[in-house]
């Protein structure tokens, strides 16, 4: 019986190490988002955008719809890199990862496959401690996440030049190309639901009118600003205490799916929304559309600049809203694999 | 036969590494207490019951200071949100711990008397196994298996958290009717004991600290799985801690994972008062 001492002594002594720590951690903290007074350099980095360039001309034109792309991918040049490519661990990401790889190889690059490396953040910490040498990346994220900003631009190009010239300017990284496609958060009810068929005001008052409707959403989206708190001023009406649920991104769908949840959060281009039958709660612009960009550390990027802007801008030159869920509800509905959908789309568009 | 008594719970309780009663017991036995105040007696014999408070309401309030000094960004004040996250999850966390232990007791300590009886003690061995290798999924994995049949709400989390924790207070039920002196229970047959007499009045008075041990065991690892249930929808303070994650803000993640942490404290310490009180005097 005198186990329990040294135990609460070890509980005691871990606890007053973690406060500690929390304690520096809020130090880190308060320094980087003071150096996050970048406000001032994303309105430069925006402001360069709409003057085409003057100020980031050479630092961020790839955000401009400067069009590098390439009759085909084997003209670029890519002989002697080793590249890690990462990618998120969604479809939509695996396609975009194995899209860029086959292109590399086709440049002659030795590419390293990391692709379903993990979530937003565990690829972007891979990318800073450059394990992995490029994913993709949603302006959105860049902006909420990475570059812990507040109030995003509603226009996808101007985001785009914000996030590239301050994550450049702080972090080193470069964010190539637009993808035309946009991603965004939306919700979706079973296609059988009482509920399908509204748009987001209807989908809220709904929710505020049944007490046994359910909101079901990913953890970041209830906490990012462009998140659901658009939602909230856009209709003027809250989810209810108690019809909110967490869960992870995975299980909403298919959650979606049975009714379990009467309402899900997803993002409209996963290739599950058709294969499963969900309705698509309309939008009538509440949610900022957000496109994908390459991104890559500045070191890797300077061994062939013009090589990997291109890349980018080839890669995205097709790749409209459709095509794109085209690609992902072939990997997600008819189980293909995402490398042979990458090169089959490739192939099409007679890019190799 | 006192002593023999005493001894055989503590190196049951050392064996299993379960939590066992409090220090302050060893002391109030080896010392020559008697010479204190009773007043300070009181409060030595006690001593270990007052450091988790301590520590819990130091953490608390640095918990509380550190999130008021912290410069905060919309993701933070969002997430943090007493009203609309940090209390509703903390009475998730709370009721899922509350729930399934009960579950597991229910379940657990019928078994653990059941397999215990001269007629079922073959059984026990098989079964012991089973609930062992029970324990041997991964929480996580256990989780998704019980989402997997039982579909997302609350009670498909709690039926999987109490199934994890059957173990420990299965064993220790098992362990703690076994180890009671077979002479003990002769002596109160022999005095006119029904067999259920005998076991409601000796065996599991006698077995009671070990059985609560495992119930303090099983407390504790619930309170750590919780955590892990807001990956199928059933809330709780992991929401947090996820949130911290993926939205990369340290002040989020630091604040789920101590409250986790305070919340287990309590729920031990409260543990230790309930064993403290249900123990039988002289033991």
């Amino acid at each position: 019986m005198r186990i329990k001492s040294p135990t609460m002594k070890i509980v005691a002594a871990l606890a007053a190490v973690a406060l500690v720590a929390g304690a520096c951690g809020s130090d880190d903290d308060s320094s980087s988002s003071d150096g996050g007074g970048g406000g001032g350099v994303t309105t430069d980095g925006t402001d360069a955008g709409d003057d085409d360039g003057a100020m980031t001309a050479g630092e961020c034109d790839t955000a401009n719809n400067d069009d590098n792309s390439v009759a085909s991918l084997t003209e670029l040049d890519f002989s002697g890199l080793d590249i890690n490519v990462g990618s998120k661990d969604f479809v939509e990401q695996l396609v975009l990862g194995q899209l860029a790889i086959v292109g590399l190889e086709a440049g002659g690059a030795s590419v390293t496959d990391s692709t379903n490396l993990g979530g937003t953040v565990v690829n972007r910490d891979a990318l800073l401690s450059n394990e992995i040498d490029m994913y993709f990346e949603y302006n959105g994220s860049g902006w909420a996440v990475h570059l812990a900003q507040e109030e995003p631009s509603f226009d996808t190009i101007e985001l785009t030049n914000g996030v590239c010239a301050m994550d450049l300017a702080e972090n080193d990284i470069r964010w190539l190309g637009v993808s035309p496609f946009n991603n965004t958060y939306g919700f979706a009810t079973a296609g059988d639901s009482p509920a399908a068929g509204l748009d987001l005001q209807g989908m809220m008052e709904y929710v505020n009118e049944n007490a046994d409707a359910t909101v079901c959403m990913e953890i970041e989206y209830p906490n990012r600003p462009d998140g659901l708190v658009l939602l909230e001023q856009a209709t003027g009406l809250a989810i209810p205490d108690g019809q909110d649920r967490i869960m992870d991104t995975g299980v909403i769908y298919d959650e979606t799916a049975t009714g379990s949840c009467t309402f899900g959060e997803i993002y409209t281009t996963d290739g599950r929304i058709p294969a499963l039958g969900l309705d698509v709660v309309e939008d009538p612009g509440v949610n900022i559309l957000y496109n994908v960009s390459m991104t890559m550390p500045d070191s890797v990027f300077q061994q062939a600049p013009e090589a990997f802007e291109a890349l980018a801008d080839t890669i995205f030159a097709g790749l409209d809203g459709d095509t794109m869920a085209e690609l992902n509800r072939k990997v997600s509905a008819d189980g293909e694999d995402p490398r042979a959908v990458a090169e089959e789309y490739l192939t099409e568009q007679g890019l190799l | 036969m006192t002593s023999q008594l005493h001894d055989v719970p503590i190196e049951v309780a050392e064996l299993d590494e379960v939590h066992a009663a409090d220090p302050a017991d060893a002391a109030l036995d080896s010392n020559s207490n008697s010479e204190l105040p009773p007043g300070l007696r009181l409060i030595k014999s006690n001593a270990g019951l007052f450091i988790t408070p301590i520590i819990v309401i130091g953490g608390a309030i640095a918990l509380y200071l550190y999130n008021q000094s912290a410069d905060k960004i919309f993701q933070d004040e969002r997430a943090l949100d007493w009203d609309r996250n940090l209390r509703p999850q903390l009475e998730q966390h709370l009721s899922l711990t509350l729930w399934s232990t009960v579950f597991t007791i229910l379940m657990a300590v019928p078994l653990g008397i059941l397999l215990t009886r001269p007629k079922y003690k073959r059984a026990g061995i098989p079964i012991l196994a089973v609930a062992t290798s029970g324990q041997a999924i991964p929480a996580f994995g256990l989780l998704v298996l019980a989402y997997a049949w039982l579909g997302s709400s609350p009670w498909t989390t709690i039926w999987a958290l109490s199934l994890f924790t059957l173990l420990p207070v299965l064993r220790n039920t098992m362990v703690g009717l076994e180890q009671v002196d077979q002479n003990v229970i002769e002596a109160g047959r022999g005095m006119g004991l029904t067999k259920r007499q005998a076991l409601r009045q000796i065996e599991l008075p006698l077995a009671i600290p070990v059985i609560l041990a495992g119930v303090r065991t099983a407390l504790v690892i619930t309170v750590g799985m919780a955590a892990l249930a807001f990956l199928i929808g059933g809330g709780g303070l992991g929401t947090t801690i996820s949130a911290g994650l993926k939205l990369s803000r340290d002040l989020v993640l630091i604040t789920g994972a101590v409250m986790t942490a305070l919340v287990a404290l309590s729920v031990d310490w409260i543990a230790a008062l309930i064993e403290k009180t249900l123990r039988p005097s002289g033991l």
